[in-house]
């Protein structure tokens, strides 16, 4: 199996304890301690602007169940759009760097379709697909997929020749090339493209349901709910949360590359 | 079992831009008989590389005609008759040594040939204890090497190699040298070597093909009487120093005519 990878070498316990040092952690706890003293003076001579840190937490402990629940929601309209329009992307980025009519035909109607702002297009598939979850899925997907089709498409095609022709002195046919060599050798370009579009997927969803003002649930609803009743508390818990749920994902896309790229050059010097 | 390689006349030229073309190939002429080593030098630009493309069926030929076994280089390859060694060891970074090597079986599956035991055949390249590696993870000779091994497990027919030690320095080229013969000894087959290194030509050669620039051609071919094995003593004694001196004569040959042509 090509990909079924080798076991990772050398994870050895001190790299592994290398984030208990201070000078890993300190700099990013000083930074956000000065962030936090910020906003605490910002919200004391300004409270129209900025709630209190206090508040926000409150919110948060108060309604625990709510926030949960409008976050699975968001959580799942935002994986599933990802899950969508990546694998769209992938089937896509093959068919265009495998048949060169079909790059033609396909990469204009992409950019056309990345340039247009979708915050300008996500009305329209409300109107077009009422408040379900339908439309919040299309305009995840959307988001996520032209990241993925570039990427893909640039990496399926950056084999170095050599090795294309060591296989085609063997006549290995377009399949296999394509599963034995292309697709394995594309996978960094496909990371650095979903280190882009996990987080860019909670992004999508939230401006779906920002522009489904009828829509019951999410935290792009609770955000509008909360901001039309000048709940600024309310407001900036849902952000908080979803700052988080970002980063959660930008987590999980790391650690996947750890483990399935370690053989990669970008990695062999990662720090 | 033939490997025979075969051009008659062939010609290539690449066209340059501005209505300029370069000739690379101006009616070669040149057969490789069965289970000879054969090594093709010659200053650069004199379409060497071209040549080992075209058997190798990367490349068509605009006029002449090569065949390999008595097949189109197409065929050959359709066969697995063929096995590439290029300047870059070209192997897949993701894929352990032993499975880089292994790749070759699971490609183009329905011509089954009959491969050789890669874990033995690695060990006696000397990659044994690093066959579970990868790539990045061993020196540059030991890459090579693989490189070396991958083409030899299919027991291909004929054995294309383009400067493949080229980049590596003179005492691990030295050992590699000693290596390839030793599988070649074992395994047989037809092998046309390009090099740009004199000694390595005739120590690994049964046959020199020198070749020409502006346009690329070859201008003499010299056999090497040496006897085999030939080991690292061999180097060191006169008939082998008088080889090297020939060749060179012939090569300098080769590089003023091409200059009196430029001028």
């Amino acid at each position: 199996m090509t990909l079924a990878l080798v076991a990772k070498p050398r994870a050895t316990s001190k790299r592994t304890f290398a984030f208990l040092h201070p000078a890993k952690w300190l700099p990013l706890v000083l930074m956000l301690a000065v962030l936090g003293a910020l906003w605490q003076w910002g919200a004391g001579s300004m409270p129209y602007l900025l709630p209190p840190l206090g508040d926000i937490g409150q919110t948060l402990a108060q309604d625990a169940g709510y926030y949960l629940e409008n976050a699975l929601v968001t959580l799942r309209e935002a994986l599933g759009g990802l899950a969508i329009g990546t694998a769209v992307a992938f089937v896509l980025a093959v068919v265009v760097s495998e048949f060169t009519l079909a790059r033609r035909a396909i990469m204009p109607v992409a950019v056309i379709l990345n340039v247009t702002p979708l915050v300008a297009i996500a009305p329209a598939l409300v109107v077009a697909f009422g408040f379900g979850a339908a439309p919040k899925l299309i305009v995840t997907g959307l988001i996520c997929f032209f990241p993925v089709l570039i990427n893909m498409s640039m990496g399926l095609r950056a084999v170095p020749l050599p090795v294309l022709q060591v296989y085609q002195t063997m006549h290995a046919s377009r399949l296999e090339t394509l599963w034995y060599i292309r697709v394995p050798s594309s996978l960094p370009y496909l990371f650095a493209a979903l280190r882009i579009v996990f987080p860019l997927s909670v992004v999508g969803a939230v401006v779906a349901e920002l522009s489904a003002a009828g829509s019951s649930k999410g935290l792009g609803t609770a955000i509008s709910l909360a901001s039309s009743m000048n709940r600024l508390a309310a407001v900036y818990a849902s952000i908080a949360i979803l700052a988080v749920l970002g980063s959660l994902l930008l987590l999980v896309v790391t650690l996947l590359e750890r483990r399935l790229l370690h053989w990669h050059e970008t990695r062999a010097g990662a720090k | 079992m033939s490997g025979e390689i075969r051009v008659t006349g062939v010609r290539r030229v690449y066209e340059i831009g501005a209505g300029g073309s370069l000739t690379a190939l101006d009616d070669v002429d040149l057969t490789v008989e069965t289970g000879t080593f054969v090594s093709v030098i010659g200053p650069s630009g004199c379409g060497k590389s071209t040549l080992l493309r075209a058997v190798a069926g990367l490349e068509t030929p605009d006029a002449g005609q090569i065949t390999v076994g008595g097949l189109t280089p197409e065929r050959a390859a359709a066969d697995k008759m063929l096995g590439l060694v290029p300047q870059t060891p070209a192997l897949l970074p993701w894929l352990s040594v032993l499975k880089n090597v292994s790749l070759p079986k699971k490609v183009n599956r329905r011509k089954g040939r009959t491969t050789a035991d890669m874990v033995d055949l690695l060990s006696k390249a000397g990659l044994g204890d690093v066959m579970h590696k990868l790539p990045s993870q061993i020196s540059g000779g030991m890459q090579q090497r693989a490189a070396i091994v991958r083409a030899f497990g299919l027991h291909p027919d004929v054995l294309l190699m383009d400067e493949p030690f080229s980049a590596l320095d003179e005492f691990t080229r030295e050992a590699l040298q000693e290596q390839l013969l030793d599988l070649w000894d074992e395994l047989k087959a037809t092998v046309l070597f390009i090099t740009h290194s004199v000694s390595e030509a005739v120590r690994l050669s049964d046959r020199i093909v020198v070749m020409a620039p502006r346009p690329g051609r070859i201008t003499d071919v010299i056999d090497i009487d040496l006897p085999r094995p030939r080991g690292q003593a061999l180097l060191k004694t006169p008939e082998f120093h008088a080889y090297e001196d020939l060749v060179r004569d012939r090569l300098r040959g080769a590089f003023h005519y091409a200059n009196a042509i430029a001028s």
